[in-house]
């Protein structure tokens, strides 16, 4: 036996330098919807899981009413995306705008809606096109009118996530809609997702209804080409020919291994009582079905699942990172910041000046904060290296 | 013929959607009657596949495969399941890995060498042979569509040694484990060879070697990466190979244990994701044999790091 095990110190050494780090796992996008993604993500500055998250995102809608998972629950491959990155640099809306217009030319009734001001007004237009991608360049437009006092924007889509039936009534017209089938794509960057959010969001669960993905521009690309024309044709021929494969299949079943794996990580894995993992479970059911689509599986195999344990899986880290911050004051607000970003590794205190925005609270009350944390013990210095550090026993503060 | 039969069929695979799905079922068919086994099969049908209107899934390459086995009562194909990648963006592994080596030049690596490269490059080939293989090991070293042939291109150590010695010539690439001298099937099944994968006489080394990486950044990779290396050779163009001496790694003597540990473990779910070729990852695998003059670039293909004993760079 070797005396070195060489083994485990290259795996430690790959591995921790992975960190924590939110690197989204890349190696799960394959078929149709990974080459589309590979396509773009060469040729723009976007990263390649923006593209990926997207196509998902714009299938799921085209086949929301015709697809299901064998099971009892009403299962649909509608998924809420909103892609989070820095502004400027995170690259979000190219990728959406990207594939809308692809979804676009690739089917005649893919239906859009740019912003909704109101409940009743998605209301009416789901009569119209009870399958429609709610698409918002920048969320905050969703918040700003969802908090409106009266506004019933907030529930509808929050019923919507998981029902099909919608129902409103005005003095002045009664609208029932059996059908619709609604998906979210939207963009926001990190510091208005942190800022925006309103108790009520988070009483009401519209948070644990999104399903986030975070990255940011990957490359410079100053002029990005026009994808080739004949690979752009093979895209739109795939993605025709996968969404006709999938309504031809309609309803997907599990391999029983599949089963037995996925029962293993909901009993065992999923950490049932954070509040990060809410729906995580709703979001890997509906992941199963687009992942098994995109890859022209018949049915749902232990491929399917593992990939999609790793990608809800990585999703719960991004949750736990982007977490809205609900603070009360603005000294409670830098403390979390500070916490949070030291439980991603040590950092200077330039370094975290910069991560937390110090400049926009003010270096008084930044000071403060860093003060009150090392005072209490939940974070410390190292002389050594000049960097500050988070105490293990805080993790739960997170 | 069988196998003649077969290759032709390959090459007339029709485009998706223009009778590609029965055909596939015609080509595995031929393949199983040829003996070629399902992994080689499924590879060989998805790089013959044309592009058509249609993406042709793996899944349904597998099933045409499985079908054409179960017809021949020959068992059916159930793919290898993939070891599970230990990371997930292997890109950003790779740079945080290289960002750790403050060496990026060869006079560095020349430096940390533990057997000092003093000699010319004429001297490498007897000074690697000399250091990594025992005398009685049988060697191929030729040119890559030689065969191999005892006394010619399969020798005793030793004489090889001898053999530089006495003319001054090299060839340009070696295999890196000692052979075993007699026959074997090919993997084909057509006919045997003296120098494929199952010749191996002992599962010594294996050959990492980056697809499309620049110089500076090999060399980084080199200098940190915790594997217990041998040798870095120059191959005289852009990439520099690294042989690793497997025993370290695990204690390997079959070749279902090279293909757990080597194939699967090292290769597939580390290496392959921090960007290394994984088409090297066979145990009959040439390199290229330093002291070699590579005409075409007009460079000696030489040592750049030596060690009798596997052992990181930055140890």
């Amino acid at each position: 036996m070797p005396v070195i095990d060489y083994k485990k110190k290259l795996e430690e050494q790959v591995r921790g330098i992975e960190s924590k780090e939110l690197h989204f796992p890349r190696f799960i996008m394959r078929g149709v919807a990974g080459d589309y993604a590979t396509a773009y993500s060469d040729i723009t500055e976007a990263p390649k899981h923006f593209y990926y998250m997207a196509y998902l995102t714009c299938l799921g809608s085209i086949l929301a009413d015709n697809v299901r998972l064998k099971t009892l629950l009403n299962v649909q491959p509608r998924l809420y995306t909103i892609f989070l990155g820095q502004t400027g640099r995170g690259r979000k809306s190219t990728p959406i705008a990207i594939t809308i217009d692809f979804f676009k030319q690739a089917f005649d009734d893919f239906n859009l809606m740019h912003h909704a001001n109101s409940g009743e007004g998605l209301g009416v237009f789901l009569e119209k096109s009870p399958r429609t991608l709610l698409v918002y360049d920048e969320f905050m437009g969703f918040v700003s009118k969802a908090i409106q006092k009266g506004n019933t924007l907030l529930g509808t889509v929050t019923t919507l996530f998981e029902k099909n039936q919608y129902q409103t009534a005005t003095k002045e017209k009664q609208l029932l809609i059996e059908n619709a089938y609604l998906s979210i794509l939207a963009a926001c960057t990190t510091d208005t997702w942190e800022r925006c959010w309103h108790p009520d969001f988070t009483a009401i669960g519209l948070v644990n209804r999104l399903f986030l993905v975070c990255g940011g521009m990957e490359k410079l690309a100053p002029i990005p080409p026009v994808l080739e024309i004949g690979r752009w044709k093979n895209l739109l021929q795939n993605t025709r020919a996968v969404v006709k494969l999938a309504q031809k299949i309609h309803k997907y079943e599990l391999t029983p291994e599949s089963v037995r794996l996925y029962d293993q990580w909901y009993r065992n894995t999923l950490d049932h009582k954070s509040v990060h993992s809410v729906r995580l479970d709703a979001y890997a059911l509906r992941l199963m079905l687009l992942l098994a689509i995109v890859d022209e599986r018949y049915q749902i195999d232990t491929d399917i699942v593992q990939d999609v344990i790793q990608l809800v899986t990585w999703e719960h880290a991004v949750r736990q990172q982007l977490d809205p911050i609900d603070a009360d004051n603005e000294q409670a607000k830098i403390e979390l910041r500070i916490r949070r970003n030291l439980l991603l590794g040590p950092l200077t205190k330039r370094a975290l000046q910069q991560k937390t925005g110090a400049h926009r609270s003010g270096t008084w009350l930044w000071h403060n904060a860093l003060s009150g944390l090392l005072a209490h013990n939940e974070i410390a210095y190292n002389n050594k290296t000049k960097e500050y550090y988070i105490l293990s026993n805080t993790e739960e503060l997170r | 013929m069988k196998l003649n039969r077969y290759s032709e069929t390959l090459k007339k695979i029709p485009a998706p959607g223009c009778g590609c799905h029965n055909f596939l079922l015609s080509v595995s068919n031929l393949g199983v009657i040829a003996g070629v086994t399902p992994e080689k099969l499924f590879d060989d049908i998805r790089q013959n596949i044309p592009k058509g209107n249609r993406r042709v899934s793996d899944r349904e390459i597998q099933d045409a495969i499985s079908k054409a086995f179960s017809d021949h009562n020959t068992g059916t194909f159930t793919p290898k399941p993939q070891p599970q990648p230990i990371v997930s963006d292997g890109r950003a592994a790779f740079n945080k890995i290289i960002s750790q080596s403050y060496i990026s030049s060869e006079a560095d690596l020349w430096e940390l060498s533990p057997i000092r490269l003093l000699d010319e490059p004429q001297s490498d080939p007897a000074l690697l042979l000399r250091t990594l293989f025992d005398d009685t090991d049988f060697i191929f070293i030729g040119e890559p569509y030689d065969k191999g042939i005892i006394g010619d291109t399969i020798r005793p150590t030793q004489e090889w040694i001898e053999y530089f010695k006495a003319s001054g010539r090299t060839k340009p690439h070696i295999i890196i484990n000692p052979l075993t001298g007699d026959p074997a099937p090919k993997e084909s099944g057509d006919g045997d060879t003296y120098r494929g994968n199952g010749n191996v006489a002992a599962y010594k080394y294996c050959l990492v070697e980056f697809d499309d990486l620049n110089r500076e950044d090999q060399i980084k990779f080199w200098t940190t990466i915790q594997l217990p290396v041998v040798c870095l050779i120059d191959t005289g163009g852009k990439s520099i190979h690294g042989w690793i001496d497997v025993q370290k790694w695990a204690a390997i003597s079959t070749s279902e244990q090279w293909q757990g540990e080597i194939e699967g473990n090292l290769y597939n779910r580390i290496l392959k994701l921090l960007g290394v070729d994984k088409a090297c990852s066979n145990p009959a695998r040439l390199s290229r044999l330093p002291g070699h003059f590579r005409e075409e670039k007009e460079n000696y293909q030489r040592l750049l790091w030596l060690s009798k004993e596997g052992k990181p760079l930055c140890q």
